[in-house]
């Protein structure tokens, strides 16, 4: 009796979490829920094999897939990297590259991939800082100190690279221990055309036919890499109803935000965001106008805000879900109602919604000021911000640094502002860009806003711009470095004509930033993590924390969705890539702007493939941005797939879940090694892969 | 006319309808729906005097087409009243009863597997009904096009106004069209809870009841559709053999169908309306359904027989309980269905006065509404945007069994079978070419009737065939939208390699391109 009261109260507390949904950390997974659902019990080994193969890469995820150190990743999150690595003569985005040997296998400058090692609980440490000290601000300073200290103890006993991670808006504060590769070397890389298939229009969508699959080898000391995990290909591959576990980075989501936060975003914040992407557009677009050449300077710029505006309208989209919202505000109800029972959680938080609402209210207010008041689009004035604020930051104690002049950031940030270009420096879009930048400004704060009187006078933004951009030499990284080698010396004898428009610019925005941490920034954080610990107190860690760009495990099951009117295949086949690129009329006619095109080898090649290869399939795992190039395994632990997207209905998870029509998007691994052996030539790959050799 | 009709050629169901009522009313889409017919006179091949000629070159995207064809049914014309009350009350009725109906289904199903079986097909079929009246209803959420539609009558009114004929013969009509609408929509919510209430066999004796008694009333007296020859004919369907619906007499799901049917108007219109206290008395509907269903004999032809030869004695005789039940409301219904005509007589007649004076206004600068009456459309094969990106203007044979394929093929046997193919597609896959067309999508404006219409070139050369719309289109019972409806036939070139690689038919393929 005793029991079944105890599991009647147990089921009462858990929120309800749908079936599948879930980012969960390593250290608590939902075991149970794979047990009920799926009959799955992974042990601790089949768990750690997966987290020691998986790796980070910048802004996407990857796994060790040889004894020897091969990674896989989506092609696209290695595409601005392939792009460096090629020359006027030898274009690897467009033609593609294998290495068949290791030492044709090209040493990728600057990428830097992660594995993670360790992950060491600092929650109540951190928790005992904050108590009773002074203002929520200074309170949160006290516990990023203590953050700070515990990571920088542990980065001197390890010798490791030491990241701090806020799990559960701050309800647990982790630091998680990576190993770092330095010397990734790019080994197989597929076309353009095939890796994108589709373009821009087919991006977030499904049936799907991307080759978005790339390997890299990690070498340290010269040497391959001999890396404690690694996954075998499959070698049978997914059917519809298997369960599939993908372990990966997930970036960002808000799920826990409260409903007032939400219907912020769908008020404001994401309408705000639209408008201004689309104004952008506008502007990149009347500069591609003028002639062939510009359009082919930024219709690169224009495609990638296309693209924006799809997901973000799909954001959108999702929070305008009135059936979504209402389970949102459903569950905010039922938390609430539990928080206000608790004498010590309504202590805690009870006001705390009461408190993001009036920050919000502050959000609103400042909104417009929050996203004009910088360097307006400009490359050259951004440059020159940085420039005129790393000397006067460094000398401050790094807790009283603006954010991205933390030590940590402040190397890449150098590299960065003196890398040579990678492409040509046009002025004239620069100045077009900081001119419509201005006028933008000018239309929407008006000519009397601070801003604008510092940044322009008495003058127009054609003339400000014009003088800035002609009487400025930050294009060239050789007199950004001296600047920056020169410090503060250096930059006060500048008369460079950005940095003297730079130092305009510089103080407002520091006040628009600070008004904006103390009014909105700052509550929002506090009353979210306030929220948040009563939640962990309630639900503890049945629920899992939102995104944080950390290792993560989702589980789910290939399977279809209803859309466009039918139910959706949950496979396609190489079949379907050679019917959709025939149905935009193939090699003759019409093809929407090359965004069908195949590359002249896969038409050569087509009679040798098996084309009933399955090539891309759809699972219901809960993923979002990051978890790019996430490996799909079975429940052997087996590689199966490679995750590469979402469909349009998946741009909700950054908000809520809905298992009905939220599908990742993964490249199938049977078609890697269909084409590695058929298209590619690359037999010794394929034996490594399967370890065959 | 042509009596001696000969089928020649007929796909199997399964590619001619691949992806079923799944597919159906979307595109990129992979059916293989043709057929042959030959037709003869004085037991020979009929020469027609003219005949579309085999196109061999095939289109390409952007091309021409036009398609000739019968379109059965628009409402285009309807004044923006009507087309706000089938957005508010006709559409949304309907879509409510057909989703009651699926959910009685689907109780129904998931008493076992067997249960499933029995009713798979009518829950696919229901759903596919939906599908189509969420499609038209979709259409009245795209507000540039209802927002074209009201402009179009303001210009009509205010052309109309300004004539003073015109004004006296149509210029109220709007109006009274309006307020007929008021009294539709009360109607409408109770024609909706009153009737047969999922029973069929109460269907069969509530139109054995009407039958009878109107048969005994002059022919002025009786309602339209009673003539002599109406009355015929519905004696044929009613002697018919097999039960009421597709397939046997299912006595369970017809007991849990009215028991859902009863309690839904017991629900909505109150224990006191006279429909409800006819229907159950004092008795909870479970009870009633139980008692009617177990005694009645209405689903035995011989009964029906019995009863429609003996006429009104035998029917004011009869202790069936169905009959009773039928007895006791068909005054009610009755007296609804003549308070429905005689607002559908108001629409005609306003609705006629309108158009003869858009008639008088624009002549014949705008085409009729589709009246199943042959009919032409043009417009060029066409993408259009779907699913968040652009749809590919053609398929090939490859993206057949890529679907196939894609769903686990034959073995897997997913959605009911719904992709998997003949043995003889898979037996011939390797002779076929997979780069062939085999549907195109293009931006013409056709409607349910124009199924099977020729699509020809602007050589007036066959190049393919009608044969269903995107789900887009469907809406274009109300508006045209270029930007997205879209007609889908099946490519000419499909179907030679069809009738050459896998029915081996030669001398058809020879004939039809005059060889």
């Amino acid at each position: 009796m005793r029991l079944s009261l105890l599991a009647l109260s147990l089921a009462c507390l858990l929120p309800a979490l749908r079936a599948e949904e879930g980012m969960w950390t390593f250290d608590n997974l939902p075991l149970k829920a794979l047990k009920t659902q799926h009959t799955f019990e992974p042990d601790k080994a089949w768990l750690d094999h997966l987290r020691l193969a998986s790796v980070r890469f910048p802004g996407g995820s990857g796994a060790f897939v040889s004894a020897s150190g091969l990674v896989l990743t989506n092609h696209h999150v290695v595409r601005s990297y392939v792009q460096r690595l090629s020359t006027r003569d030898h274009d690897l985005l467009k033609d593609g590259f294998v290495a068949v040997t290791r030492e044709q296998e090209k040493k990728v400058p600057g990428l830097e991939l992660v594995l993670l090692v360790g992950m060491e609980n600092i929650s109540e440490q951190v928790a005992k800082v904050g108590q009773g000290v002074g203002t929520e601000a200074e309170a949160l300073r006290a516990r990023e100190r203590e953050v700070q200290k515990a990571r920088e103890a542990l980065r001197a006993k390890t010798g490791l690279t030491v990241e701090p991670v806020s799990l559960y808006q701050g309800g647990e504060s982790w630091l998680y221990v990576y190993r770092k590769f330095t010397d990734v070397r790019l080994v197989m890389a597929p076309e353009l055309a095939v890796a994108r298939f589709g373009g821009d229009h087919d991006n977030f969508t499904y049936p799907r036919h991307h080759l978005d699959f790339s390997l890299l080898r990690v070498y340290e000391g010269g040497q391959p890499y001999r890396p404690e995990a690694f996954l075998h290909f499959s070698s049978s591959g997914l059917s519809a109803g298997d369960l599939a576990m993908v372990s990966g980075h997930p970036g960002t989501t808000n799920r826990l935000w409260t409903l007032a936060q939400m219907e912020y975003a769908r008020d404001l914040g994401t309408p705000m965001q639209i408008a201004s992407m689309e104004r952008r557009r506008a502007q990149l677009e009347a500069f591609a106008q003028k002639d062939f050449d510009a359009r082919a300077l930024v219709g690169g710029q224009i495609y990638g805000i296309d693209n924006g505006l799809k997901a973000t309208r799909g954001y959108l989209a999702a929070l305008k879900d009135v059936e979504a919202l209402k389970k949102v505000a459903q569950a905010e109800f039922d938390l609430k109602a539990k928080v206000a029972r608790d004498p010590k959680l309504k202590a805690v938080a009870g006001s705390s919604w009461l408190q993001v609402q009036k920050a919000l209210v502050q959000s609103r207010k400042l909104a417009m000021e929050q996203m004009l008041v910088n360097a307006r689009g400009s490359e050259l004035l951004g440059t020159a911000l940085h420039l005129v604020r790393v000397p006067a930051e460094v000398t401050k104690p790094e807790a009283a640094r603006l954010s991205e002049y933390s030590d940590a950031a402040l190397v890449p940030l150098k590299t960065r502002l003196t890398q040579p270009r990678p492409t040509p420096f046009h002025a004239d879009l620069e100045i077009h860009l900081l001119t419509e930048g201005l006028k933008e400004a000018q239309a929407l704060l008006g000519k009397e806003h601070r801003f604008l009187k510092a940044m322009l006078g008495n003058r127009s933004p054609e003339t400000v711009a014009r003088e800035a951009v002609v009487g400025s030499k930050l294009q060239d990284p050789n007199e950004v470095k001296r600047l920056l080698e020169g410090g503060a010396p250096a930059l006060a004898a500048s008369t460079d004509s950005m940095v003297v428009l730079a130092r305009q610019l510089d103080p407002i925005q520091r006040q628009v930033r600070e008004q904006q941490e103390r009014l909105v920034e700052g509550p929002l954080r506090e009353h979210a993590a306030r929220i948040a610990r009563a939640r962990f107190a309630i639900y503890g860690k049945d629920t899992y924390p939102d995104a944080t760009f950390t290792l993560r495990l989702s589980y789910g099951t290939v399977k279809d969705y209803p859309a466009n009117g039918t139910l959706v295949q949950p496979f396609t086949t190489l079949l379907g890539l050679f019917d959709r690129y025939e149905g935009w009329g193939g090699s003759g006619f019409n093809v929407e702007r090359d965004t069908w095109r195949l590359p002249a080898r896969w038409l050569e090649r087509k009679g040798s493939l098996d084309l009933r290869t399955p090539y891309n399939f759809i699972t219901t795992n809960d993923i979002i941005g990051g978890n790019s190039g996430s490996p799909v395994v079975d429940r052997k632990g087996d590689l199966v797939g490679l995750a590469f997207d979402g469909n349009l209905e998946s741009l909700g998870g950054r908000y809520y879940y809905e298992g009905r029509t939220n599908r990742t998007v993964c490249v199938d691994a049977r078609a890697i090694r269909e084409v590695l052996t058929k298209i590619y030539d690359a037999a010794p790959l394929v034996q490594e892969l399967t370890g065959t050799n | 006319m042509h009596r001696d009709v000969r089928l020649v050629m007929a796909p199997e169901a399964q590619v001619a309808f691949f992806g079923s009522d799944a597919d159906n009313f979307t595109y990129p889409r992979h059916n293989l729906d043709f057929t042959m017919f030959r037709i003869y006179e004085n037991g020979k091949p009929y020469h027609p005097t003219h005949h579309l000629k085999w196109s061999t070159e095939g289109l390409k995207a952007g091309d021409l087409t036009f398609v000739i064809g019968h379109p059965g049914s628009t409402a285009r014309l309807q004044t923006l009243a009507q087309m706000q009350f089938d957005r508010d009350v006709a559409l949304p009725l309907r879509i409510k009863a057909a989703e009651r109906s699926r959910t009685i289904l689907q109780e129904y199903a998931k008493r076992s597997p067997e249960h499933e079986r029995q009713v798979k097909t009518m829950i696919f079929g229901a759903e596919n009904g939906l599908k189509a009246t969420k499609g038209y209803w979709s259409g009245f959420k795209n507000t540039e096009a209802m927002a074209t539609i009201a402009r179009a009558e303001q210009e009509l009114q205010a052309k109309v106004a300004q004539d003073p004929a015109l004004n006296a013969e149509a210029g109220q009509s709007w109006a009274r069209i309006e307020q007929a609408l008021k009294q539709q929509e009360h109607l409408a919510r109770e024609a909706a809870l009153l009737g047969s209430r999922g029973s069929a066999t109460l269907g069969q004796a509530l139109a054995l009841v009407r039958l009878i008694q109107q048969e005994q009333k002059p022919l002025q007296e009786r309602l339209p559709e009673y003539t002599e020859s109406g009355i015929q004919a519905m004696k044929t369907r009613l002697l018919g053999p097999g039960g009421p619906r597709e397939g046997a007499f299912n006595a369970e799901l017809e007991q849990l169908q009215f028991t859902r049917g009863l309690e839904e108007a017991l629900a909505t219109l109150g224990a006191e309306h006279p429909f409800v206290k006819a229907v159950l008395g004092e008795r909870p509907p479970q009870a009633v359904a139980l008692a009617c269903l177990a005694a009645t004999r209405i689903q035995e032809p011989a009964t029906r027989k019995a009863l429609l030869e003996g006429g009104r004695h035998a029917l004011d005789a009869c202790q069936d309980p169905m009959i009773m039940l039928a007895r006791k409301i068909e005054p009610l219904l009755l007296e609804l269905r003549l308070k429905q005509d005689g607002i559908k007589a108001t629409l005609d007649e306003q609705g006629a006065r309108i158009a003869k004076a858009r008639f008088a206004v624009y002549g014949k600068a705008m085409y009729p509404d589709a009246t199943a009456s042959l009919r032409l459309t043009y417009g060029p094969v066409a993408s259009y945007p779907a699913n968040g990106t652009l749809i590919q203007p053609f398929t090939t044979f490859g993206g057949m069994y890529d679907r196939h394929a894609g769903w686990g093929g034959n073995q897997a046997k997913a959605e009911n079978g719904s992709w998997t193919l003949p043995q003889r597609w898979l037996d011939r896959r390797s002779k076929l070419n997979m780069d062939t067309p085999f549907c195109f999508s293009h931006a013409v404006d056709i409607i349910g009737g124009n199924s099977g219409s020729p699509v020809v070139n602007t050589k007036g050369e066959l190049v393919g065939l009608i044969f269903d719309g995107n789900i887009e289109m469907l809406p274009g019972r109300y508006f045209y939208d270029g930007t997205t409806n879209r007609g889908v036939s099946v490519d000419a070139r499909a179907l030679l390699e069809a009738i050459q690689k896998v029915y081996d038919a030669q001398p058809l393929a020879d004939e039809i391109l005059g060889r």
